[in-house]
This record gives structure tokens, C-alpha cells and sequence, in this order.
């Protein structure tokens, strides 16, 4: 019995480590860059960007089951956050306040095309979500090529399982399946995004995954 | 473990020992917490079984499925290109707030100065008119208008000790600046104002005693 990778490493999950880059050098922190941009260095949102996109549209992506819908969700929360960054009362907890916007506009996002509210289903997968994209007319230059169709197949299969799963939930087990689990957010952060107690986002992570169990033991 | 932590850790429900399972996974278990679960995995095969459906259930979570390839270059150049669109058009619009257009400043900005100009000299002249009409004049200079402090006045009471049996009393008043207001500097030049020109005068009517000026009342004329 082993527990947690983090755990072992001395990293509390509750707690974001600090990041390095390639040479070991400690970045700056979300604080140090939010304080730079105020101070008006546009270039540290452009860190924040990189830093944050990937989380961002995959946090919307698995609430909107849509990758086109995720990226203009995040181009917003990004323009959202840029707007209102003065706001921001703790600036080290920019991650978890970028990811309660992410998720409140994918939320609303998703309430005003109850008409299409259907996942996209060949819209799993990398290329398959690039040839969608380019079908769309939107959004095409930013899906990467290449991917085994073998592979393709049993993800794609596996996905909407889960996705369809993950939809069925309650919105807020849901958010903190999706943070806390799948992103790997620390709990912290998580409690930010979903506005309310570190206990309570693992009561909410206990719930979604005990139902998620329910319905995915055919899968397992 | 004390035989009362081993009754109450048997009472756990399935509930309880589920919710443990996950945080165990997450490491988010309390020291105590954990080893006492650790002890229970070990001699229940059931929960064994509850904490390996949860791993795999979390390597599914967590698997990579589902994610779209997105190129993140290009993705966060565009983001920024946004943010600087937003940003730009933000400072156009602060700016054209407080922008005048041409007619503004052709038409409407001799207006409103000659406009300015004609109510600050109506208003100028009507003040001089009030203080000519008020009797003061102008100002003479070297001496400034008086102090609202220069009104303090003291009143005596003279007349007689006796106390009148009926009819009103009068009595005799006298009005200046005390003894205190004349050894001040900024109200001795005015001594002879409030002297000549007292503005009001107290007249006792009651029936107090007549050296008891504070429980008289005062008819103000």
C-alpha cells in the first residue's frame, strides 16, 4: 500500500509547489506576476497565460465536452481575469480564481445552448477534435496533427463514457472531479474555484467518485 | 490502539470507510487516521477490494483521454493578441469619454467662457449693490470688519434692594464690553460700537428678585 506520489515527496496536496524551469531556476510565483502586471508589465500576463491555458481549457473542456466552446471560454476567462486582476484580493491564489471564472463561464456557456446541450462525441481525441475544428471553420490552426487510431478508438470510447458520467453529476462534484482529481489542483485552489471550505471540496470529490464508481464499474 | 478507538473504528460505517478510502488516495488522511486505515485494509478484504475499484476508478479519471491537442503556442499568442485588443480598445473608449468633438470647441467653448464671464460680473455687482443698500459701504480700509466675538456685552442691574410688592419692576441697564472684552487686544476698537449702537436690550418683567438677573426673564426689545 502506497500512498499519494505527493505525499511521499513531502508535498501537501492541499499546497502548489513552486515552479522551476529547465534549469532548475524557481519562477516567479502567481503573486510576483499578478503584482507585475498591475504594476503595469503587460508581458507577466503573457507568463500567466502559458502557465495557466492548458488547465484552463481542459477544465472547460471537460464541462462543455467541446473544444471549440472550451478555447473561447478561456480566451474570455483570460480577458475576464485581465479586467478585473485589481480585484483579486489574494494574488497568490490567481489559479484558483482563474479556474472559478473558467468554470463559471463554461457553466453559463453551457446553460445558454441547452438546444445543442448533446456532447460532441467525435470531438474526444486531438486530431478528431482537429478535423471537427476545421469542419467548424474555428479554431483549426490550433489543433495539433498525429495520434494511433487504434488508440484513438478505445480513448475515444472510454471518454464519452466518462464524460457522460462526469455530466450526470452535481455541478459542484463535478467541478472538484474535474479540478481536483483530473487537473491535480491543490485542494486550496479548488476550495477558490468552487467558493467554499477545503472539507467540503473533499466531501464533494468523495461524492462525485463514489457515484462515478456506480456508473463506471462496467468500464473498470 | 485502546479497546474504545478498536469498537469505535469497527462502528465506522461503510459510508465513513469510503469517504477514509478517498482521501487515502488523495493523502489527505490525518497521520493517525491513515495508520488506523491502513490496519483495517489489512484485515478486511472488502475495503482492500472498495480502495483498488477506487485506484482504477482514478486511473481512469486521470487518464489523458478526452483532452484535445491544442497547438498552446499559437493558442496563447492569440489570448494575448485578445488581451491587447481588449486593452486598446478599453483606452480609446476612457479616451473618447473625455474627447470634445469640433463643434465643441469651436461653438460651445467661447459660449460657456463669455457666458462665465457675464454671471461672475452679475454676481460681483449684485453683491456691491447689497452693501450699499445694507447702509455699511464700502470697507474703510485699515479697519476690518468686526468680529462676531466684538457682540459680547456685559449687563448690569442697579436699582433698589427693596422688594416691590406688586406693579412691574424696572430696573436700569447698562450695556459695554466687560472688563474681560476691553483688555482685548482685537475688541477694545470696537468698545464704542457696541456702547452707541447696542443692537438689542434686555428688559426684566418677572417678579425674581431684582439682584437675581438669572431667574429674571428677558423681554427682548
Amino acid at each position: 500500500m502506497e500512498p499519494k506520489a505527493s505525499e511521499s515527496s513531502g508535498e501537501l496536496p492541499g499546497e502548489r509547489r513552486p515552479e522551476v524551469d529547465s534549469s532548475g531556476n524557481v519562477l516567479p510565483s502567481d503573486g510576483d506576476l499578478v503584482a507585475q502586471v498591475l504594476a503595469g508589465n503587460r508581458d507577466a500576463y503573457d507568463v500567466l497565460i502559458r502557465r495557466y491555458q492548458r488547465q484552463a481549457v481542459a477544465v472547460s473542456y471537460r464541462l462543455l465536452g467541446n473544444s471549440h466552446d472550451a478555447m473561447e471560454v478561456t480566451q474570455d476567462a483570460f480577458l475576464k481575469s485581465y479586467s478585473s486582476l485589481a480585484t483579486l484580493q489574494k494574488p497568490e491564489a490567481f489559479g484558483g480564481w482563474l479556474m472559478r471564472i473558467v468554470s463559471n463561464l463554461s457553466l453559463n456557456y453551457r446553460r445558454g445552448r441547452r438546444s445543442r446541450a448533446q456532447l460532441p462525441l467525435d470531438d474526444f481525441l486531438g486530431t478528431g477534435g482537429g478535423a471537427n475544428a476545421e469542419a467548424a471553420g474555428g479554431a483549426s490552426d490550433f489543433s495539433a496533427q498525429g495520434g494511433d487510431p487504434l488508440r484513438r478508438l478505445q480513448s475515444e470510447e472510454m471518454g464519452r463514457k466518462l464524460q457522460e458520467a462526469l455530466a450526470s453529476l452535481p455541478e459542484k462534484q463535478r467541478q472538484a472531479i474535474i479540478l481536483f482529481t483530473m487537473e491535480e489542483m491543490p485542494q486550496k485552489e479548488v476550495a477558490v474555484a468552487l467558493n467554499c471550505s477545503v472539507e467540503a471540496v473533499k466531501w464533494h470529490v468523495f461524492q462525485g467518485r463514489k457515484k462515478l464508481r456506480e456508473m463506471l464499474k462496467d468500464v473498470m | 490502539m485502546s479497546v474504545f478507538d478498536q469498537k469505535k473504528e469497527d462502528a465506522m460505517t461503510d459510508n465513513q470507510l469510503e469517504f477514509s478510502i478517498s482521501q487515502y488516495l488523495d493523502g489527505t488522511l490525518g497521520d493517525d487516521q491513515r495508520s488506523s486505515l491502513e490496519r483495517r485494509l489489512n484485515e478486511d478484504a472488502d475495503a482492500m477490494a472498495m480502495l483498488e475499484t477506487y485506484r482504477r476508478l482514478d486511473v481512469l479519471i486521470k487518464s489523458d483521454a478526452g483532452l484535445p491537442d491544442i497547438a498552446w503556442d499559437s493558442f496563447a499568442r492569440t489570448i494575448s493578441a485578445a488581451v491587447d485588443a481588449a486593452d486598446a480598445a478599453h483606452e480609446e473608449s476612457v479616451a473618447q469619454r473625455f474627447r470634445m468633438p469640433g463643434w465643441v470647441k469651436t461653438v460651445m467653448l467661447p459660449t460657456a467662457l463669455a457666458a462665465s464671464v457675464l454671471v461672475a460680473t452679475g454676481v460681483g455687482w449684485h453683491a456691491v449693490q447689497m452693501r450699499w443698500e445694507s447702509g455699511k459701504g464700502p470697507v474703510a480700509a485699515g479697519k476690518p470688519a468686526p468680529p462676531a466675538s466684538a457682540s459680547f456685552a456685559s449687563v448690569s442691574v442697579f436699582g433698589s434692594e427693596s422688594e416691590p410688592t406688586h406693579g412691574p419692576r424696572e430696573v436700569q441697564v447698562a450695556i459695554g464690553p466687560s472688563a474681560d472684552a476691553k483688555d482685548q487686544p482685537i475688541l477694545v476698537h470696537y468698545s464704542g460700537d457696541v456702547v452707541s449702537r447696542a443692537s438689542r436690550v434686555a428688559v426684566a418683567s418677572g417678579v425674581a428678585p431684582v439682584h437675581d438677573t438669572d431667574a429674571l426673564s428677558f423681554d427682548m426689545q
